[in-house]
Formats: structure tokens, C-alpha cells, sequence
């Protein structure tokens, strides 16, 4: 056994710790439980294992985990990240063990969705629960080592608090942590008694000179170029961070740290990656230009966007020509296309109004669905290929509202994209997920669910042959998820006669139940 | 050593027996302990019988419904007396309790240590 001399060791499961073989959409499988092919198939088209060195530590880690790493290293601490399949090779100088994850317990979109409707744990979940269940993780406490665990679910573990005990975890942590880990780190290492939780507010935010470049390659690329995000949704922690622009300067600088470990494509993360230096919700097409041409003259790879705004899409385009002279002009010669995350999340005007009036800006909330429209045609055309989530199942949502959005499903049917429904679970339901789904799920649910499925069906093989998976060395992965397109799409069609009998009202999604079967899966 | 979210904060006890409180009523009072002193980070510490992590069942909702106020909640002990202990000597500390017949309530009047008792839900849920 080594020792490195790694006091503060920093890791995750293997559904994050991976680069999902460049394909950051195929890390999305990892949200869902094996369907159709064997459990370690799935996990190997999801989550392959990383590269690492001599000591354990990854190529490329989860971002949010560098960021960790480099605030303690800049702080002067022995710290690294290292894969959890080598953690062993640290535990005699290991006092310290930092847990991230973007989804500890699958209890967020869109695996809780997956696992309602499928009835079976999302291999996330079962992934994160073996490795905190490992004997490596046994003898870490054992040996006195301190536990605190963070990231985006850091929520998660309200609802687990055996599993908390159980795992001796020692301090929870929610939010930006750059202003808190280097000293709740000295005391764990000081052997101090630690807060059990901590939520980070939004005046304890970091400034830009405090946001450390990262030291060791991110997966896939991924880069923040800000933080914060002013749409000033009720309820939103993030729109109450103040909004920080990182220079174009940190950007570069953590895209060399890429380059130099081999990681040729760049994915440039915020909560809208048009808004970049925008004037409020507008984007602006100078700092906009400058981004895409400083990044794309450094890259010799792909450039994608994290998310954008389906607002920002149009109005970038319809003002100032924005996304046709990114995608024509500036990435033409580079990539045939751009990969996205968008919010589509309902085709009702009453209820965009009631949950998101803000998304639509600078357009009123009455013209969200021809937002939505008129941004996935503006995409289509410009060949970015957004991937877009709609949310089904909301307390105040009526049949009405569902029907708008399996309408505006219909006009989005021409448009090359993937669509996946989120359905929204509260945290009581997920303990019993058959209640739930018997109960919750509607006919109109289940008809959008199938719109959605066969929308993503009928784009799916086109983006896994000609545009996400053309490389030779992903011939395996393709040949994988052919086969299971094609297992879906069998019971795809399938379940189509079942789910007009739902919509005529001849039978009710709790009598399919009753017969054995799973709504969608089947 | 002083956490960044501890600096200058409003630091409020919180005793937790288990019964289920209106968390509306915790949390204005707790705003309004750190509105007074001019700050937005509050540190609650906890006196439960219920085991560490276990009592934080009864604070999800509060912590999941605070977004403005930096929030660190850390575990002081299971018994009265450690209370006791822990309040000797410190006058600016506001102190809540859940319950108000709890041995913790009987101790703390019984020494003359100011409380409030949040609201309970009871006879309120469905
Ligand atoms: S758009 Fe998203 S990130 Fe921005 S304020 Fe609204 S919910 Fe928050």
C-alpha cells in the first residue's frame, strides 16, 4: 500500500467518476435503472471507469470535486482527488474524505422520474449506496477518518438519516463552498467537534478572485464561465447569489489545465450560457463572439453548452443574429453541431405563468410556448441539438395544462432533439413509489410520456449515427445503444394501443398495474 | 477555529424532543434574531434526546425551505444539564424549545433561563 501523504482525500461513485466516454449524454443513462440489457452493459455504456495514475487520481473528475481540490491545494493542504476504486491506497495517510455527488440518492430529476415509472432503482442510486457500503469506507471510519459530503444533493440527506448514521458521515455541505471547506477541513484535521450541516448563503458567496482554477482535467472539458443567474425565480437559491462573470482570462486557463491532460473538448457551463456578460435576460453579442472565438482558436474538439434558455436562444438570434453567427461563422469549420440542455418544462401558458413567469423574459409568459417554438426551430436550423426537459405531475397542474403540452409536443415533432419528461415526485412519495405512481400518474401523463418517448425515439438513432456517436472507437457503445433503441422501440410500439385505451378512458393506468405491468417500460 | 457562515452570527438553541413544530414560526424567529443584530448567517445548536443525525427530521423543512440565510446546525447534546452547561456564562443566546413539558423546559425555568416555546402543529396536521 502507498502512501501518498494525501491527508484530505476527495472521490465519488462510479456513476460520476467517469468521463462516460466523451458523451456527456450518455452519463444520463446512469439516472435510469438497466432496461433492456444487462446491468453491467448499461453501467459500461453509462459509466466506464477512469483512467488514473499511479496513485488512484482520475484524468478527468467531476468539476464541482476540482474546484474542491484546488480551493484546498491553493489553501495548502495535501489534498487530491482519487478514484474510488483506489481509495485503498490512501487510507494510511487519509484524514479527512470529501464526498460530492450530483445525485447521491437518485432522488433528483430525471432519476427519480425513471424510477417511478420503471419501479426499479436507477443504478445511480445503487452505485452510490455500494461504494458507501464498501469495506474501503468501513475501515476509513474505523480508523477516525472525518466524513463531510457535498455538492448539488447535498439535500438529499435530510431524507437519509440512517444511512447518515450509519455511514458516520460528519458534516453535510450545501452551496458554494470556497469560503467554508479550507476551514471546516482544519477542523476535521483539529480533531474540533464538526456542525452536522451547513447551508452556505448567498452573501457568503464566493467573489471571482476567490474561485480557484482547477488543477486536474474536468470531465469532458466542462468550464464555468459564471455564476448566478438574474431571472429572479421565486424560490431559486441560485438567482439570489450575486452573478459573477468569470474573465474570459480563468476561462482559458482552465481549458489549458484540459488540454494539457489530453481532454480536447470543451463544455461551457452556467445556468444560461447566452447571458454570458448579458445586459440582464439580453444577451450581447460582443463578450458572446469573444467567448466562442478565444475557446474554439484553443480547442481542437467540440465546443457544447451546458444549458441555455429557450428565451435567450430567440432573442440572441432574432436581435442580433447571435446563434447563426456562432454556429455558421465561428464553430463552422469546427463541429457539424452543438449539444444543449434546455427547459421546456410546460406547454401551458397558466402554468408557466404560476411556476416560472421569469423563463419566458424578455418575452411575457403568455408567448412561452411560441418561445419554445420558434427557439427549437432557431436550433434546428443552426444545428445545435438540444437536449430538453419538461415537468410533468406539479401540485397545481390541471388535465388542461398536460393536454397544452402534449400539443406543443406535436409542433415540436419536426425538430432534432431529445425530449424527456421529469415528473414531479415529492420527497413522502419516493418512499412508495407504486402509491405514487398509481395514484399520480394520469391518462394525459402517460400520453405525453409516450409523445415524449417516441419524439426522442425517432431523433435518437439519427443523432447515434450521424451526429453524437460517428467516431470508430464508439462503435461498441453504438452497436450497445442500437440495441437498446431497439428493444424500446419494440416496446414502444407495443405499449401504443395500450395508451390509446388509457386516453379513451377504457382502462386506467392503476388497472395496468394491477395486470404486472410498468407504465412506460412495460 | 470560526467558520466564514459562524462569523458574526446570530447563534440560537434549539431543543428537539420530537414533536412536530410550526417551522414558519421557528424560522420567523429566527430571522428576526439575526435581523437584530445585523447579520445573515445563524448558527443553531441543537439539545436533543434523539440521536445525532436523527433530529434533523424534524428541521428538514426548515432547512429546506431557508434559501437566504447562511445556516449551520451543529449537535450540542442530549441532556439538560449539558443545555445548562453550555449556557452558563453566555447571555445573548435565544433559547427554543418544542415542547414546553419536556425535562429540558422544567430545567430551564426551574434555573431562570428565558425560552420560547414554538408552536406545535399538533391537532393541526390532517
Ligand atoms: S431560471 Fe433557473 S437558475 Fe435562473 S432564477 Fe429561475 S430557477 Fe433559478
Amino acid at each position: 500500500m502507498s502512501d501518498s501523504g494525501y491527508e484530505i482525500v476527495i472521490t465519488t461513485d462510479r456513476t460520476m467518476m467517469s468521463n462516460h466516454h466523451g458523451k456527456e449524454f450518455l452519463g444520463f443513462m446512469a439516472t435510469g435503472p438497466a432496461i433492456g440489457v444487462p446491468h453491467w452493459l448499461w453501467m459500461w455504456i453509462a459509466a466506464p471507469k477512469m483512467k488514473v495514475d499511479s496513485e488512484g487520481k482520475p484524468v478527468q473528475a467531476p468539476y464541482g470535486l476540482r474546484k474542491v481540490e484546488a480551493k484546498l491545494i491553493d489553501d495548502g493542504f495535501r489534498a487530491a482527488i482519487i478514484d474510488p476504486d483506489h481509495l485503498g491506497k490512501h487510507l494510511n495517510s487519509m484524514k479527512v474524505l470529501m464526498i460530492g455527488h450530483h445525485d447521491f440518492f437518485a432522488y433528483g430529476p430525471p432519476s427519480s422520474e425513471w424510477w417511478m415509472v420503471t419501479g426499479k432503482e436507477p443504478v445511480n442510486r445503487e452505485s452510490f449506496i455500494k461504494f458507501m457500503n464498501s469495506p474501503i469506507i468501513k475501515k476509513a471510519k474505523e480508523k477516525g477518518v472525518r466524513i463531510i459530503v457535498g455538492g448539488p444533493a447535498a439535500w438529499q440527506w435530510l431524507w437519509e438519516l440512517d444511512r447518515w448514521k450509519e455511514w458516520g458521515v460528519d458534516t453535510v455541505v450545501d452551496g458554494e463552498a470556497e469560503r467554508v471547506i479550507s476551514g471546516l477541513v482544519q477542523k476535521a484535521l483539529d480533531g474540533e467537534p464538526l456542525p452536522d450541516y451547513i447551508y452556505v448563503g448567498p452573501h457568503n458567496s464566493p467573489s471571482i478572485d476567490e474561485i480557484p482554477v482547477i488543477k486536474g482535467a474536468s470531465v469532458n472539458g466542462l468550464v464555468e464561465i459564471m455564476r448566478g443567474c438574474p431571472r429572479g425565480c421565486k424560490f431559486c437559491s441560485v438567482t439570489l447569489r450575486p452573478l459573477r462573470f468569470l474573465p474570459l482570462d480563468h476561462i482559458l486557463q482552465e481549458i489549458d489545465v484540459n488540454l494539457r491532460a489530453g481532454v480536447k473538448g470543451v463544455i461551457l457551463h452556467s445556468e444560461d450560457v447566452l447571458l454570458y456578460h448579458a445586459d440582464g435576460v439580453k444577451p450581447r453579442p460582443e463578450p458572446l463572439f469573444k467567448l466562442h472565438e478565444a475557446v474554439a482558436k484553443k480547442v481542437p474538439g467540440h465546443i457544447a453548452w451546458a444549458h441555455a434558455s429557450l428565451a435567450a436562444i430567440k432573442y440572441a438570434e432574432e436581435n442580433h443574429k447571435i446563434i447563426s453567427k456562432i454556429m455558421g461563422d465561428i464553430l463552422h469549420e469546427k463541429q457539424d453541431f452543438l449539444g444543449v440542455e434546455v427547459g421546456i418544462e410546460t406547454g401551458s401558458v397558466r402554468l408557466a405563468k404560476i411556476i416560472m413567469p421569469a423563463k419566458s423574459a424578455p418575452y411575457p409568459p403568455e408567448k412561452w410556448p411560441e418561445v419554445v417554438e420558434d427557439a427549437f426551430a432557431i436550433m434546428h436550423e443552426n444545428r445545435i441539438v438540444p437536449a430538453a426537459t419538461l415537468i410533468l405531475g406539479l401540485p397545481e397542474e390541471t388535465p388542461d395544462d398536460v393536454v397544452k403540452t402534449a400539443e406543443l409536443l406535436d409542433r415540436l415533432r419536426p425538430y432534432r432533439s431529445l425530449i424527456v419528461p421529469m415528473f414531479f415526485v415529492p420527497m413522502g412519495a419516493l418512499k412508495n413509489m407504486d402509491w405514487f405512481r398509481r395514484t399520480a400518474l394520469r391518462p394525459e401523463h402517460i400520453d405525453v410520456m409516450m409523445k415524449t418517448l417516441e419524439h426522442s425515439l425517432y431523433w435518437a438513432e439519427d443523432l447515434i449515427s450521424n451526429v453524437y456517436l460517428k467516431e470508430a472507437h464508439l462503435a461498441p457503445v453504438r452497436f450497445a445503444l442500437k440495441l437498446f433503441l431497439s428493444v424500446v422501440k419494440k416496446k414502444a410500439s407495443k405499449l401504443r394501443p395500450l395508451v390509446e385505451s388509457i386516453i379513451e378512458g377504457k382502462i386506467s393506468p392503476a388497472e395496468i398495474e394491477k395486470k404486472g405491468e410498468t407504465a412506460v417500460t412495460a | 477555529m470560526t467558520l466564514v457562515v459562524e462569523r458574526n452570527a446570530y447563534h440560537a438553541v434549539l431543543v428537539v424532543t420530537g414533536k412536530k413544530v410550526r417551522t414558519g414560526s421557528l424560522y420567523n424567529r429566527l430571522l428576526r434574531g439575526a435581523t437584530l443584530r445585523r447579520t445573515r448567517n445563524i448558527v443553531l445548536r441543537i439539545y436533543s434526546p434523539l440521536p445525532r443525525p436523527k433530529y434533523i427530521e424534524f428541521l428538514r423543512d426548515l432547512i429546506q425551505n431557508n434559501i437566504s440565510h447562511a445556516l449551520t446546525v451543529t449537535y450540542g447534546g442530549s441532556s439538560p444539564e449539558e443545555l445548562l452547561l453550555y449556557l452558563r456564562g453566555r447571555n445573548d443566546i435565544d433559547v427554543y424549545v418544542d415542547d414546553g413539558k419536556s425535562s429540558f423546559a422544567e430545567v430551564l425555568a426551574r434555573e431562570g433561563v428565558k425560552y420560547e416555546i414554538i408552536p406545535s402543529l399538533e391537532g393541526e396536521e390532517r
